[in-house]
């Protein structure tokens, strides 16, 4: 009977097969597979190891792997011994997976490569190996084996079947992408590596570019495969702190800084759900909407909690919550000890992350909420201090006649806006100290983080001066002339606003002296 | 209920990066030092760093 997938391949060519029919399993390539991992099989369902036509030539991990004339029917599994049967305890690569195709099972288990039997850094560009004991992958005229997943075992790839982009197993520094690349385009991988590197410390893309490889890129190896999530761990870990090592060494370094947070959190958020959706062999739809729905679950719960924890510092309970993450962080190693408490990872990061947020914009909503509009007219009327907790503060002191000399000013405010109009006659001085947000006095103007600069000119002429020291945790100080436009009226035109850093001049603090 | 087992180090090492980053927290609030976003962003980056590597390089497989 010729074989279901190769009809040109009698049956009775089967070298190996020395036992008798009747003793063999049915199905032809039910040959008893090398237990899979336990992962594996807890997500297949029974029997799954034996499977049944129409793969069920093909058996798993059975075949040895290599020789154009090994056999394609049923064989023995392999003994420790087997010379060409790889490490004994572990299946070989592509072959000991038994995730044989379910509804809703993934389409492209085992990355639908080529078994890299032989070791994919021994199989030169193209796909075609040297030969010797190379596994099919490096024999595409050769009998299917199993090196590859459910797809190839139903399409064994032949002379014509496109080379596809993996991931190598052998040839990898970190996650194979680069020897992987090395692989498909016939270059020595180190090119990539060092493309890589270059493209990392000039700018940052060279990480992104790397971590989309890994993530969207299938290896060549299944077992890899298996372990992609921790090793995609591993190197999302590793750039993250590179990442801080290159803070470190100065702004502009990494074009992206700060502005990486929210991507970092975006990108974690898809790999949860992309993990999610991707979750066990044979998952029907349902469940996989219920893990992605437990997925939102969390990350809604995580967001609402760090939320609360910010307002809780914000308002005050900072040093309670600080003491709180040094309780989490000392419960967690403790039990690193007797087994690992992994789970307390999470709720300790939303309990430290937001808490160093609300520090480090030294975050304080004393004084209320709200919106305040300040226009005295009298010094009298001039309060040395304003304090607002959140909202919008307006101080206008046009209707204001300032005596010679210094006047001091002090405004702060936790979150929002203030806008401080000062008369054109009056030099204005200036200590500002924006932690997160935008800040503007006459002559100056920047944004971003850490906002902090002192602009303390002398008056000219005999001209008041006014003396502001402003802090801002997280939001915009400005302090500007009459008519000037403020934030509110340049809203709905977000790129205006910041363009103002760059056409601020000293003319509107003419009232000074020239400290160029 | 915990049973003693092997050290495991993505939970001993990302517990003593977050008690360490709390004890700078805690200092910020009690006004010794003044913590700033140009350290906070690489603290943060450290921390949760720290935690995927200890995690990814976990060999014991558990997810």
């Amino acid at each position: 009977m010729p074989h279901p997938d190769h009809p040109d391949q009698p049956a009775g060519d089967e070298p190996r097969d020395e036992r008798d029919p009747a003793e063999q399993p049915t199905g032809g390539g039910d040959v008893p597979a090398p237990e899979p991992p336990a992962d594996d099989a807890a997500s297949e369902p029974p029997g799954d190891s034996a499977p049944t036509p129409p793969f069920g030539d093909h058996t798993p991990a059975a075949e040895p792997s290599g020789a154009p004339d090994q056999p394609t029917g049923p064989t023995e599994p392999l003994s420790p011994g087997d010379p060409l049967g790889g490490e004994p305890e572990r299946p070989a690569p592509g072959a000991g997976r038994t995730e044989w195709p379910t509804p809703g099972a993934e389409a492209d288990a085992g990355g639908g490569e080529p078994g890299p039997s032989g070791g994919p850094g021994d199989v030169p560009p193209g796909g075609v190996p040297p030969g010797g004991a190379g596994g099919w992958a490096g024999s595409p005229q050769g009998p299917p084996g199993d090196g590859g997943g459910a797809g190839d075992r139903a399409h064994p790839p032949g002379p014509g079947t496109p080379r596809r982009l993996t991931r190598s197993a052998s040839d990898r520094m970190l996650g194979g992408v680069a020897g992987g690349l090395g692989r498909y385009f016939g270059i020595d991988p180190i090119i990539f590596r060092i493309a890589f590197v270059v493209l990392t410390f000039a700018g940052g893309a060279g990480i992104f570019a790397y971590g989309a490889m890994l993530l969207f890129v299938p290896s060549d190896d299944p077992d890899a495969d298996r372990s992609t999530g921790q090793r995609a761990l591993r190197i999302v870990g590793g750039a993250v702190l590179v990442i801080a090592a290159l803070s470190f060494l100065g702004p502009g370094l990494f074009w992206a800084g700060p502005g990486l947070v929210p991507l970092a959190v975006l990108v974690v958020i898809v790999v949860l759900l992309v993990r999610a959706a991707r979750g066990g062999q044979g998952d029907d739809f349902t469940r996989v909407l219920a893990r992605i729905g437990l997925v939102l679950l969390v990350i809604a719960l995580a967001a609402a909690g760090a939320v609360a924890v910010a307002l809780g510092a914000a308002v005050g309970g900072g040093t309670l919550i600080a003491v709180g993450v040094i309780v989490a962080g000392v419960a967690l190693a403790a039990a690193g000890f007797f087994g690992g408490a992994r789970w307390m990872i999470l709720p300790a990061l939303v309990l430290a992350v937001p808490l160093g947020v609300v520090a480090a914009a030294d975050l304080s909503l004393d004084g209320g909420t709200g919106e305040r509009d300040y226009r005295p007219t009298t010094l009298a009327a001039l309060k040395p201090d304003y304090r607002l907790g959140a909202g919008e503060m307006r101080l206008d002191l046009t209707k204001l006649r300032l005596p010679e000399g210094d006047t001091p000013l002090r405004v702060s405010m936790g979150a929002g806006h203030v806008e401080v109009i000062v008369p054109r006659d009056v030099c204005v001085a200036s200590n500002v100290d924006v932690r997160m947000g935008y800040a503007e006095v006459p002559g100056r103007a920047d944004g971003g983080f850490d906002v902090d600069y002192r602009e303390l000119p002398a008056s000219m002429g005999g001209n008041p001066r006014l003396v502001i020291d402003a802090d801002m945790a997280i939001g915009a100080v400005e302090v500007l002339r009459p008519g000037e436009p403020s934030l509110d009226s340049r809203h709905g035109d977000d790129w205006e606003r910041w363009d103002r850093v760059d056409r601020v001049t000293a003319d509107e603090n003419a009232a000074c002296e020239r400290t160029t | 209920m915990m049973a003693r087992r092997d050290l495991d180090p993505a939970s001993l090492i990302p517990g003593l990066v977050i008690a360490v980053f709390g004890v700078v927290l805690l200092l910020d609030r009690v006004d010794v030092i003044d913590l700033r976003f140009d350290y906070l962003w690489p603290a943060v980056f450290a921390v949760i760093g720290a935690t995927l590597l200890a995690l990814g390089l976990n060999q014991r497989g558990r997810d």
